[in-house]
């Protein structure tokens, strides 16, 4: 693109045409205050504020900066007479309509309208006249507190609505002097459809959508702010935490992370609750020969830890020992938990809660496509063609990709959502299929099915970059469309239709969520998932791919790290004797050679009575979905239950022995998103009592068991990591920008974005026969 | 008193002159089979020879716009205002009510001209006997050939429907306009993109008063450098000047550009009441300046209105009478802006209500001085500041009355 050089006040400025004046001051180094402008939303140029006096030899207009162009010759002035004029009317007007009660205000500190009139001089004026009465707490939500007297009407909170959450809740209703900010018919916003994620509220720039807590608790300044990962699911978004004295109060988006730029979802943004609770753990405990629980230091209860595990383990084998561990550690916790159960408990049964899917992710896209995770990027979603989503009630569970999928429809890509429920984002849907639980093999083979029928496949994309398609074909032909739609529950016709809709529009792109109680776990519905991806030409493109999310918040680093039954770090499987040799090298120990059990697997071998000791880090076992009871019968069974928790769960009332842990805003580490990002958390704050991490804990068990397996930090055990994952690239953490870094990382340190197309022939995407 | 044999008012005083068989009678159409013969370039040039200027208020010339439309476009569209809504302005309905023909006529030949097959009606909800009259106007031309597939044969396809506006003067402003013909709230858009570039659905529109588009079958028929030659030197043409207020005869008059204001007034529009003394005119709507009565010389045109500290305008010239109480004519006028703002952008939305609050003390008898000074001062601040020209409207009645009747804004005071 040409360079445009202006002049503004002064001084000489040379930016890419097309950049608006505004863009061009920011270059220069040049404030000009903004109130509706927003960097992360679209332009709304009504505040006026931003003005800017274009001089034309003896005459000059004023511009909006955010939005007027610049030219070249420009002549620029942002700090004119004529312009801190309009300035201060505009703040005047603003004040004439506002309550200045910045004295009990929350927004007091951090408000903008406070800043703008502070820095125009502006005082609350003395127009007397019609003043806006809203109702002050207008809305019974239990999230949101809503003022409108405060509100300027900059509209971010509309725009955030439509264009970062696609919710549409917010809109403008009067006009002139009587418009205000409402839902459809003044319904109150849970009744109006709002998905509470909070954005109006991030984005307000005064405290008319404003957070309920922390509300006359806190003043701005005594906040404190802090950014880290979000580990309740898989999106991995970044996230500023305001505190004060180690209690959450409100937590904002962080625009610096491309896995959400900014947006978080109900969960991320309200669910922090846990963090302040009354049930967390503070202090470990041993069950005494009574059989009561005793309140102990650490380090005995994890001495009385190790010993039990030693003596189980010596008594009926490794393979008597199973570890489990929850979705919200780090990498270097799982990559140690299953250090531990390999090196030092001599047992493969180690699995996350999110690993049997991570692992058929891993192995269906791997042997497809060459690489065993997401192809692309959540980002990616909103540039699709059209979308298929799968699985998990999207905008519930892997919230981002929703939000991302709704901003390609708004684009005009086709949405089809198939689900057995009737999921949220079925409303934007262009068509919803109401799929029978357990139905997605079916519905993708049957999709392809229709694609190969009708030819609506890319030939040129599937000869040029795919091979075995003929394997496909042929196992498409013995697919019987009677079977498919008994095991979808929708008609051939409903069917033919969502293929020819899907693949109306290039590239198209797949979501698939994984929901803990109802998703396959095999690698062959991967492998299919691939297959109709390629058919359509969408694979190794912008925008296409197959986009499948893990179950839980790290579970892709957890499998990433080692943290399942089959395989070590970097998807080495135990089995190969390979494997067992660089780990020997690595960690200076011989591991059993058979893979070990997922953790349904385990379940059923504790009911055998085939395992005896189960370590859980993390996780609450009744929440996996099963039956209270059956849970209950078989924690009741293990000779030994360690609970390594941050809060107090029921299984504490089985355990031999109880260790406290922090919660994830308590850690420092990394953690691996859906979209393969590695990103760095820090503390937002120190866990209560200093108590020590997940990592420190499982160390010292190591120290207690065999210190020579023990690990200096997590640092050191992300290094560790490294020597068997070829597709860290060697980075070190300390390395890991704000951003992420997507793996594989090449030599020179640099993430994928997404997955590539076959270069030369080679290493083409693969088709495996059709089944269901 | 000149005389001159009206062009755009020909037809409307004829009996049944909306329907098509009169039209047709007095030579309508010929027009169009005149340009379908003529190449688009042609037309388009005809038109710039004409140099005629919009009618709608800007005054932009007609020529020139049609001449932005990209050529390579494959989608285009004609919008045809017909949100007539500036106090004073009653002439577009005259002409849509009476002779929706000769619009209709305009219509094909500049769609013909810019290549677009779609053209839009946009009309104000409240002419209801317009809607009915467009519609039927339409509808008979569509059977005449005139409308549809293969228009007279030519191969040139175009397709008209009616849209009707719900109520907001804003809704003429061309962008909120086509904002609303989207079916969307009515609140202009940013410019550039003009919508010559980006308009209705984002495809290349022209936007055009439908004052102008009557004017166009004439000026295919008799040639541009005839109806260059009506006029002064900025202001070309026949042009409707509705005049009201305070005089003997308010109505509709054709007259060329450049008849001067004392003429109208006094020879066409039958001088002011009871004989009285003007006080202040305001010659172009209600958004215009006012002028006072040692102005009546002025001619009226583009030009010749700016230097004299005013505006054409749409060309509605309304007289007010020595007894006038200007204060409450301000507030009146602002009243309706501050009721037809939008309410998107600050200073109109918030700056309307503070200036009417001002007004309306004073008008009532309780102001203060320092109300006259808040509404300058806001006037001044939302003069050229808004969004849309829609907050210079608002504020050019309050600054103009202030400059030239200060002194009754301060009697108004005088008790306080």
């Amino acid at each position: 693109m040409a360079n445009v050089t202006l002049k503004i006040n002064g001084q000489e400025v040379t930016v890419e045409n097309g950049a608006t004046i505004l863009e061009a001051a920011k270059q220069a180094g040049i404030y000009i205050p903004t109130l509706c402008y927003h960097p992360w939303l679209p332009l709304e140029e009504a505040c006026r504020i931003c003005v800017v006096e274009e001089v034309r030899g003896d005459w000059s207009s004023l511009a909006a900066a955010c939005v007027y162009p610049v030219r070249t010759g420009m002549v620029i002035e942002t700090d004119s007479p004529k312009v801190t004029e309009a300035r201060r009317t505009i703040m005047d007007l603003l004040l004439s309509d506002h309550p200045n009660d910045c004295m009990t205000c929350y927004a007091t500190g951090e408000c903008e309208l406070q800043d703008l009139a502070h820095l125009c001089a502006v005082k609350a004026t003395k127009y007397a006249g019609a003043r806006h009465q809203y109702e002050i707490d207008s809305d019974p939500n239990p999230n949101l507190h809503i003022d409108m007297n405060k509100c300027i009407l900059c509209r971010r909170c509309i725009r955030a609505c439509h264009d970062i959450q696609g919710a549409d809740i917010w809109t403008k209703v009067g006009r002139g002097f009587d418009q205000r900010i409402s839902t459809a018919f003044d319904l109150p916003l849970l009744d109006a459809g709002c998905e509470m994620c909070g954005h109006c509220a991030d984005f307000c720039p005064v405290d008319a959508i404003g957070f309920r807590k922390g509300r006359g608790e806190a003043r701005s300044w005594q906040l404190h702010r802090a950014s880290t990962i979000c580990l309740q699911c898989p999106s991995g978004c970044r996230a500023e935490y305001d505190s004060i004295e180690s209690k959450i109060v409100r937590v904002l988006g962080d625009f610096r992370s491309p896995a959400n730029h900014g947006a978080l979802c109900k969960r991320g943004r309200f669910n922090f609750d846990f963090i302040n609770s009354p049930d967390r753990l503070n202090e470990a405990a041993t069950r005494n020969d009574t059989g009561e629980l005793d309140g102990s230091s650490i380090e005995p209860a994890l001495e009385t830890a190790a010993s039990a595990l030693r003596r189980i383990r010596d008594a009926s084998g490794g393979d008597a020992i199973a570890v489990l561990c929850g979705g919200m550690l780090t990498n270097e916790e799982y990559y140690l938990a299953q250090k531990l159960a390999r090196c030092a408990l001599s047992s493969n049964h180690i699995d996350n809660v999110g690993g049997p899917w991570q692992q058929a992710i891993y192995e269906g896209l791997d042997a497809s496509l060459g690489l065993g995770a997401m192809t692309n990027s959540l980002n990616d979603i909103a540039r699709a063609g059209a979308i298929l989503a799968l699985g998990s009630n999207t905008l519930e569970n892997h919230a981002i990709a929703a939000i991302r999928a709704r901003k390609a429809a708004r684009e005009g890509a086709p949405l089809i959502v198939a689900n057995a429920a009737r999921v949220l984002l079925s409303k934007t849907a262009n068509l919803y299929l109401p799929l029978k639980e357990g139905g997605d093999a079916a519905l993708v083979l049957g999709l392809m099915k229709v694609i190969v029928e009708e030819e609506l496949h890319d030939r040129k994309f599937l000869e040029e970059y795919t091979q075995d398609l003929a394997k496909l074909e042929r196992s498409l032909q013995k697919v019987n469309m009677a079977e498919i739609v008994e095991k979808t529950g929708l008609s051939e016709d409903e069917i033919r239709s969502a293929a020819r809709l899907y693949a109306s529009r290039r590239p198209a792109c797949l979501v698939y969520g994984v929901d803990l109680l109802n998703s396959p776990t095999s690698d062959t519905f991967f492998k299919m998932c691939a297959s109709l991806q390629m058919l359509l030409g969408s694979v190794g493109v912008v925008g296409g791919g197959v986009n499948a999310m893990g179950a839980a918040g790290n579970c892709q680093g957890a499998a990433d790290f080692g943290a399942l039954p089959k395989y070590l770090p970097g998807y080495r499987p135990v089995t190969a004797a390979a494997s067992r040799k660089l780990a020997g090298t690595v960690w200076g120990a011989e591991l059993p050679k058979k893979a070990g059990m997922s953790w349904p697997e385990m379940l059923g071998a504790i009911e055998k009575g085939e395992i005896k000791a189960l370590y859980l880090i993390g996780i609450d076992p009744f929440a996996l979905g099963l039956s209270k009871l059956k849970i209950e019968g078989l924690l009741a069974r293990l000779e030994l239950l360690i609970v390594q928790d941050s809060n107090r769960t029921k299984a504490c009332d089985y355990a031999h022995v109880v260790l406290p842990a922090p919660t994830f805003v308590e850690k420092a580490g990394t953690a691996t998103n859906c979209e393969r990002r590695v990103q760095r958390l820090d503390k937002v704050f120190a866990p209560p009592q200093g108590a020590p991490s997940d990592f420190e804990l499982i160390n010292t068990l190591l120290g207690f068991l065999n210190p020579q397996l023990q690990v200096a930090s997590p640092e050191a055990a992300f290094a560790e990591a490294t020597r068997f994952m070829s597709e860290l690239g060697g980075v070190r953490p300390e390395q890991i920008p704000v951003e992420g870094l997507q793996w594989p990382v090449d030599s020179q340190g640099i993430g994928t974005e997404r997955l590539p197309l076959p270069e030369n022939g080679k290493n083409k995407f693969k088709f495996f026969a059709a089944r269901l | 008193m000149t005389n001159w044999e009206p062009v755009l008012l020909a037809n409307v005083n004829r009996p049944n002159s909306e329907k098509i068989d009169t039209y047709l009678r007095y030579g309508g159409y010929e027009a169009l089979r005149k340009a379908l013969k003529m190449t688009p370039d042609q037309v388009t040039a005809e038109v710039k020879t004409s140099e005629i200027r919009g009618r709608g208020g800007a005054g932009f010339p007609a020529g020139v716009k049609w001449g932005f439309m990209p050529k390579d476009a494959p989608v285009k569209y004609l919008a045809i205002n017909t949100d007539e809504g500036e106090p004073g302005t009653f002439k577009d309905r005259l002409i849509v009510e009476r002779d929706p023909h000769s619009i209709l006529e305009g219509v094909i030949i500049a769609s013909y001209a810019i290549g677009a097959h779609r053209a839009f009606v946009y009309i104000r909800g409240e002419f209801f006997l317009g809607v009915k009259r467009w519609i039927k106007a339409i509808s008979d031309a569509y059977q005449k050939g005139f409308l549809g597939k293969n228009i007279l044969g030519s191969g040139f396809d175009l397709d008209v429907s009616v849209h009707r506006g719900a109520g907001a003067y804003i809704c003429g402003e061309e962008t909120a306009m086509l904002e609303s013909l989207e079916g969307k709230r009515g609140v202009p858009r940013t410019k550039p993109p003009f919508p010559a570039q980006k308009g209705f659905w984002g495809k290349p529109t022209l936007v055009q008063n439908c004052e102008t588009l009557a004017n166009i079958p004439h000026i295919i028929l008799r040639g541009g450098k005839w109806y260059s030659s009506i006029g002064t030197e900025k202001s070309k043409g026949m042009k409707i000047f509705c005049i009201s207020g305070h005089v003997n005869s308010p109505g509709n008059f054709e007259l060329p550009l450049g008849t001067p204001l004392k003429e109208i007034i006094y020879e066409h529009a039958g001088g002011v009441r009871k004989g009285r003394d003007i006080k202040a005119i305001i010659p172009g709507g209600s958004s215009t300046p006012f002028l006072t009565a040692e102005k009546i010389n002025t001619p009226m045109g583009f030009e010749t209105l700016q230097a004299a500290g005013s505006a054409l305008g749409t060309g509605a010239i309304i007289v007010m009478d020595e007894t006038t109480d200007m204060v409450e004519v301000v507030r009146r006028i602002t009243r309706f802006y501050v009721h037809e703002s939008c309410g998107y952008c600050f200073p109109c939305r918030i700056g309307g209500q503070r200036m009417l609050s001002s007004l309306e003390r004073l008008a009532g008898g309780k102001g203060s001085k320092q109300d006259i000074e808040d509404l300058e001062y806001v006037a001044k601040g939302i003069y050229g500041r808004t969004f849309c020209p829609m907050g210079t409207g608002m504020a050019e009645p309050v600054l103009s009355g202030l400059r030239l009747f200060r002194p009754e804004f301060e009697m108004k005071t005088a008790k306080n």
